[in-house]
């Protein structure tokens, strides 16, 4: 490499010295500049890559005085040609030494000098100091910071993928990486080549500031980036340092899945505050809370956490939340007040609150006072609380002293009968602490024997001391029974009654999870065990079933009657197949959650909006079991919110409008859903007064967006469509909520996206319903194959309520557009071989699909249909997508690609065509 | 395997990178200027571009702004070879779509940390 880069140096040279004369003739010609600047560049450039640093060094200076020329702040003199002469010869002249070896060459010095003359040191641009100094010396410790990145829309167009930025912080230590998706605009809106993603992270480094600034040295100018030290760096270390950035994202879901469930159940317990089911899984989601922070607390030295850090306090609120609702769960407890479910409702407020702490390692802001009192909470901060273990060495330690000091208090009454006052004193006290450690390990099998002492003692001190022989009995029951308990905390064995925080797996495992925008990672799913079993076993026939076939060849080649094997053979395949659509079922049903995993959080929205709109609501749900793909569930929230938002803004009258129109005061909600020919059904349903289709349609010409005429000859299912159109609303006035007609639109998008549909039914006076229907999955659907011109389409089976052949003069004419009617109801008819252009086959009988997609219905006139298919749909992509009348291609089993039809814009197709 | 593209009018400027990235796995396509880059390009894949600043022809900034009008190339790293004298320029650099840039004269290794440090 040494070697090439003399040779090419050496055939550099001339060039540079040619180009430096030329420059003494015409010193203004800045092309020639440019030339020697090239011509030193590169020298310098290759020569120190080539390792020729003294060169280079020497080279550098010429370099300098050459760009100053070129930008013009150095005047090409005589000086400054005979300098770069000279540097020439001194250039050739170490390049000619034998060798590797680099050595000063005469004159080398004198040159050297004449440019540092020659360059102005005013001139000089002022460099910033290097980016190697680091600001601060990297300790020799970790340091916690967070870092927010923000990058340009523009970002990608510079080449720089964030991921790699990423990447490279997690290389420099426990990064806790959260995407934040906020400014990511509906699909409509997006511009696939914009970086709408943001990025929080928390690290933990020892390497310095320093090193967290070179990941980002390119992209300094297309991103905002923040970087702070923690505040509490005791705490961030201990935590971040410690737990898994997987582990910490676990333990966020987990507890936000329990939040949603402790909220759900409280609404459940405010309607029924009897409720026993609500009751316990409140209960025990409250406790899994604590128990999933307990154990998080337990893998973390807890001593270098400030009291106020998030955990601690999420621990204690949950524990004091825990103790406020046990007494309402004993056989015959009184039944919830509403101030109890108010203040669960806001502990769970407060609980999101410290998550979110959390996730920033921010310390947690103090309670609200009146929180603080209801909870009966203490004002200090509870000291860092030793890890579990340790914490359950100390309680049997306690609670074994209680216990011996008990038992002598006890052996003392039972001799005697009638014992000193102090020696009920001290088996009181030995009581009380018992209680109080017990309960705080939650212990219920030792707190009841416990109580029970403590009632007959109580009664006895106040009966004035005596303890009779039924009294006495009962506390050496209580005594043994409370010793039995303690021995099972000893041996740590399994048979709590109570739930730990290692059993809350299951209570995990039962609940289906959701998927939140700020978790990050890889999308996961959790998966119900039953579901896994049966994917397993329906594995296992795979394996069996496949043995036969190497049997069946060997039959063959042994010469076996051929339509014997043939039988044989196609019952193999029929089991194989059987196999696979249980393994398809299997698979898909695993992307199946119910839900109710969306519907969970509607009634607490519900409940705040009815209060601030001052209305009565009862909220219903049903069929909160039905299962929908992962990824429309995970889309279909935003629309349902907006419906349900709509439907009680101004879906419902006032309570005293109501009762003037002889409803009851308090207006129904429902939302609802169920299975329908393969498709999910969700519906919104209200009782309120009904849209005014007049109004909608007066409102439309108002705003233009529809001519009179049209508007007079409009029915009222095509007036409820216009609620759809941007910017229309019928509201009276604007609320907080709703009302700004931006919304509909978008709900009706949304839907689209998700080759769903929407529908109003709606009656003057009686209510309104949104139906909402969307396909159970994306992926796999039904259709049938069909034949139209010479090509083969798929029509999606979910959109076709009819099917039928009839003569071919059956089909009318009418204001140029083919109409039928099948079963007493008329329907537009469209060719589908017309609409794409393709040869119509004139026959005397034509076979015709009715088509219902969203509002519209029209007959689909083809070929002939083939059969029923299961397709899977793959999007177009590639420019493709523009064609709006194809869902998608699909790969039929012979290898064959398919086009899938899109019935609700085949059918805009034809309108659009015809206006 | 990833395809590098090295553009220098410097022969030996460009053995040496070949050399480096080709010792660590990366397939290098070599170019004289910015001219002869586009000449080069078929349209197929390179994961990363690699451009020295002064060329004659076409130099290392136009090379940025054409590869950053077309289409294949719009989200390709480009990583501009530059000495440290050139503060102003690496801001053009930036501007006109480069992703990064190395500071010549460079080590071997540090080629390699900033090409890893952009690509995927």
């Amino acid at each position: 490499m040494r070697i090439a880069f003399k040779s090419e140096a050496l055939d550099l040279l001339p060039e540079l010295d040619t180009a430096l004369l030329a420059l003494e003739v015409e010193p203004g010609d800045t092309e020639l500049v440019n030339r020697v600047f090239r011509a030193i560049h590169t020298i310098k450039g290759s020569g120190a890559t080539a390792g020729f640093l003294h060169l280079s060094r020497f080279t550098h200076r010429l370099e300098e005085a050459f760009e100053l020329a070129r930008a013009g702040r150095l005047a090409v003199t005589t000086n400054l040609i005979d300098c770069g002469l000279r540097a020439c010869d001194v250039i050739r002249e170490i390049l000619e030494m034998d060798g590797d070896k680099e050595a000063e060459a005469t004159g080398e010095r004198d040159v050297t000098e004449a440019l540092t003359r020659l360059v102005p040191q005013v001139a000089m641009p002022q460099k910033a100091p290097t980016q190697a100094a680091p600001l601060q010396p990297a300790s020799d410790g970790r340091t916690a910071y967070e870092i927010v990145l923000r990058p340009n829309r523009e970002l990608f167009c510079s080449g720089t993928d964030p991921v790699t930025l990423l990447d490279e912080l997690r290389e420099l230590g426990s990064a806790h990486i959260t995407a934040r998706t906020d400014e990511v605009p509906v699909l409509s809106s997006l511009d696939p080549e914009s970086c709408y993603l943001w990025w929080e992270i928390l690290l933990v480094t020892d390497r310095g500031e320093a090193a967290i600034k070179e990941v980002f040295v390119f992209v300094e100018d297309d991103c905002q980036i923040r970087m702070r030290m923690l505040a509490d760096q005791a705490s961030a270390l201990a935590v971040l340092g410690t737990v898994p950035a997987e582990s910490l994202a676990l333990f966020v879901q987990e507890s936000e899945d329990h939040l949603a469930s402790i909220e759900s159940h409280a609404l459940a317990l405010e309607r029924d505050s009897t409720s026993r089911e609500s009751l316990d899984a409140l209960f025990r989601s409250v406790h899994s809370v604590k128990g999933n922070t307990g154990v998080l607390l337990g893998q973390i030295d807890v001593a270098t956490l400030v009291p106020s850090h998030p955990l601690f306090q999420l621990k204690r609120i949950a524990h004091a939340l825990e103790s406020l609702l046990d007494p309402f769960r004993g056989a015959g407890a009184k039944a919830l007040a509403r101030e109890t479910v108010q203040t669960a409702l806001d502990t769970g407020d407060a609980m999101r609150g410290l998550l979110e702490h959390l996730v920033r390692q921010s310390p947690a802001t103090a309670l609200p006072a009146s929180l603080r009192q209801r909870l009966e909470l203490k004002d200090d901060a509870v000291a860092p609380e030793p890890p579990s273990d340790e914490r359950l060495a100390a309680f049997v330690n306690t609670a074994s002293q209680c216990v011996e000091m008990i038992g002598g208090c006890l052996r003392s009454i039972e001799s005697d009968g009638d014992a000193a006052a102090s020696v009920y004193q001290t088996y009181v006290r030995g009581l009380k602490t018992l209680a109080a450690a017990a309960s705080y390990q939650q212990r219920p099998d030792l707190e009841e024997p416990v109580a029970v002492q403590l009632r007959v003692l109580e009664a006895a001190m106040q009966a004035g001391g005596a303890i009779g022989q039924e009294d006495r009995a009962k506390l050496t029951g209580a005594f043994q029974s409370a010793c039995t308990a303690l021995e099972r905390v000893k041996q740590g064995s399994g048979e709590q009654p109570h739930e730990t925080p290692a059993a809350t797996g299951k209570a995990l495992a039962d609940g289906v999870g959701t998927a939140r925008s700020t978790s990050t990672g890889p999308s996961t799913i959790r998966i119900e065990q039953e579901k896994l079993d049966r994917l397993m076993r329906v594995v296992g026939e795979l394996l069996v079933a496949r043995g036969a076939f190497p049997v069946l060849a060997q039959k063959l080649t042994l010469g076996e009657d051929a339509s014997i094997v043939a039988k044989e053979l196609k019952e193999a395949g029929a089991g194989i197949s059987r196999i696979a659509d249980e393994l398809q079922n299997s698979v898909m049903s695993i992307r199946m959650l119910p839900v109710k995993t969306v519907f969970q959080r509607f009634p607490r929205l519900v409940r705040d909006l009815a209060q601030s709109l001052g209305k009565e609501v009862h909220f219903a749900m049903e069929g909160e079991g039905i299962e929908l793909d992962k990824t429309i569930l995970e889309q279909i929230g935003d629309p349902l919110v907006h419906l349900i938002r709509n439907a009680i803004d101004h879906g419902l009258e006032a309570p005293d409008e109501r009762t003037r129109q002889g409803k009851a005061p308090s207006g129904r909600v429902t939302l609802r859903a169920r299975n329908e020919a393969g498709a999910v059904v969700i519906q919104v349903v209200d009782d309120g007064p009904g849209l005014d289709s007049e109004a909608l349609k007066r409102k439309a010409v108002e705003k233009g967006l529809l001519s009179l005429d049209v508007a007079a000859s409009m029915d009222d299912v095509a007036a409820f469509q216009l609620i759809f159109l941007p910017g229309l609303t019928t509201a009276q006035k604007v609320t907080d909520v709703s009302g700004r007609g931006v919304g509909m639109d978008v709900v009706r998008n949304n839907i689209r996206n998700l080759q769903g549909t929407i529908n109003i039914q709606s009656k003057r006076g009686s209510g309104t319903t949104f139906s909402v229907k969307l396909p159970t999955s994306l992926m796999i659907s039904k259709g049938i194959l069909l034949q139209a011109g010479s090509e083969e389409y798929v029509l999606p089976l979910g959109s076709i309520r009819d099917m039928v052949k009839i003569p071919a003069e059956a089909i009318h004419q009418y204001h140029g557009t083919r109409m039928v009617q099948i079963r007493g109801e008329i329907y537009p008819v469209y060719s589908l071989p017309e609409l794409f252009g393709l040869p119509v086959q004139p026959s005397p009988e034509v076979s015709v699909a009715i088509v219902e997609a969203g509002s519209v219905r029209y007959g689909l006139m083809v070929d002939h249909f083939t059969s029923e298919v299961e397709v899977i749909v793959k999007p177009l992509a590639g420019g493709l997508e523009e064609c709006r009348e194809f869902q998608g291609a699909a790969i039929m089993g012979d290898g064959r690609l398919v086009l899938v039809l899109n019935p609700l814009e085949c059918h805009r197709l034809e309108r659009v065509g015809c206006a | 395997m990833k395809r590098i593209m090295t553009v220098d009018d410097s022969a030996s400027m460009r053995q040496m990178v070949a050399f480096t990235l080709q010792g660590d796995g990366f397939e290098v396509v070599q170019a004289g200027d910015g001219k002869d880059a586009l000449a080069k390009l078929d349209g197929s894949d390179i994961d990363l571009f690699l451009v020295d600043l002064n060329m004659p022809n076409m130099d290392g900034i136009e090379l940025t702004r054409q590869l950053r009008s077309m289409r294949e190339y719009k989200f390709v790293p480009i990583l501009l070879l530059t000495t440290e004298s050139h503060a102003e320029k690496k801001q053009e650099g930036k501007a006109a779509g480069a992703t990064g840039w190395i500071v010549k004269p460079f080590e071997p290794a540090k080629l390699l940390a900033v090409v890893n440090k952009v690509m995927r």
